[in-house]
């Protein structure tokens, strides 16, 4: 089988998933009152490309992804916030993956709380203010509870996943 | 990947969880009550109302006009010109620090109380005096 097609097809569908995830989950924002607090479903993608395929791919997939959906459907602003938040909670995640001390769903949960602090440090320049005291606190917390949530979720689809027999599925 | 290595989690999960309730803790115990609202669009101060004073403020942002209300000391953002209207989703501020935040109109509304304004205002030698 030839593994370049193989890697060109993977990558495109997970980067297709995150974006319709991405899609998804900006529909519902009258779930959360604050701004910037979300379950971050695209996280499921990431972590599944961390684990699955390595750094670089979860990395590139993630950058695609806030860039198509940001040129999408997204403003200038929103572009920096997921930025940010994205490429810092991926790096974080990866460097507490290779350590090999942590189940997947502390990896996540790292990982969804850095994503909303990378947010809060772009706000806090955009907007030229400190003043973040309690948004901090809020979005410290759900960015623990939805990066644990999303990180249990993907464990149990990686379970089903890696019994599947579909050809150049990443395992 | 199922490690059987749970020290590293419960250490790490417990050690964010421990800084997050720092986190409140801290804020807790600077908890102030404000004494006035500072509005800001695109980072400039253009105006500061007292919490004392009830009623409604318009305020002029890049995209629209949002309009702030001050009732018991308390503010919120009442109506705003953006689609998402998170801002009048961020409920009401009275504390010194708290904020409510307009980014489609790049408006900041931050509660103060005096000694954060004594800091400010060496700094800030531009401030809005009276408008509307």
């Amino acid at each position: 089988m030839n593994s370049r097609t193989q890697k060109t097809a993977v990558y495109g569908m997970l980067i297709a998933l995150a974006m319709i995830l991405s899609y998804v989950e900006a529909q519902v924002p009258a779930f959360f009152a604050v701004p910037g607090m979300k379950l971050g479903l695209t996280n499921i993608v990431v972590l599944y490309a961390l684990y699955r395929i390595g750094f670089k791919s979860a990395f590139f997939i993630n950058l695609l992804r806030i860039l198509l959906v940001g040129i999408l459907f997204g403003t200038g602003m929103s572009l920096a916030f997921s930025l940010a938040g994205g490429l810092l909670s991926t790096m974080v995640m990866m460097l507490l993956k290779k350590t090999g001390r942590f189940q997947m769903f502390t990896v996540s949960l790292a990982g969804g709380i850095t994503h909303n602090i990378g947010q809060i440090l772009v706000a806090m320049l955009l907007l030229q203010t400190t003043a973040i005291g309690w948004y901090l606190l809020i979005l410290w917390f759900s960015g623990l509870g939805s990066g644990l949530v999303i990180g249990l979720i993907c464990g149990e689809l990686m379970k089903h996943l890696d019994k599947t027999k579909i050809e150049g599925m990443p395992r | 990947m199922k490690r059987q290595t749970v020290r590293g989690d419960v250490f790490l999960i417990g050690l964010l969880i421990l800084a997050g309730l720092l986190i409140g803790l801290v804020l807790l115990l600077t908890k102030n009550d404000g004494t006035y609202v500072e509005i800001r669009v695109t980072g400039a101060e253009t105006r500061r109302i007292p919490l004392s004073e009830s009623g409604s403020y318009e305020i002029e942002g890049v995209n629209g006009t949002n309009v702030l209300v001050i009732e018991n000391g308390r503010a919120h953002m009442e109506e705003a010109s953006c689609p998402d209207g998170v801002c009048m989703g961020m409920g009401e501020i009275d504390t010194s620090g708290q904020s409510i935040i307009c980014l489609p109109n790049e408006i900041v509304v931050v509660v103060m109380d005096a000694s954060s304004g004594e800091e400010e205002s060496d700094i800030d030698a531009v401030t809005g005096g009276k408008q509307s």
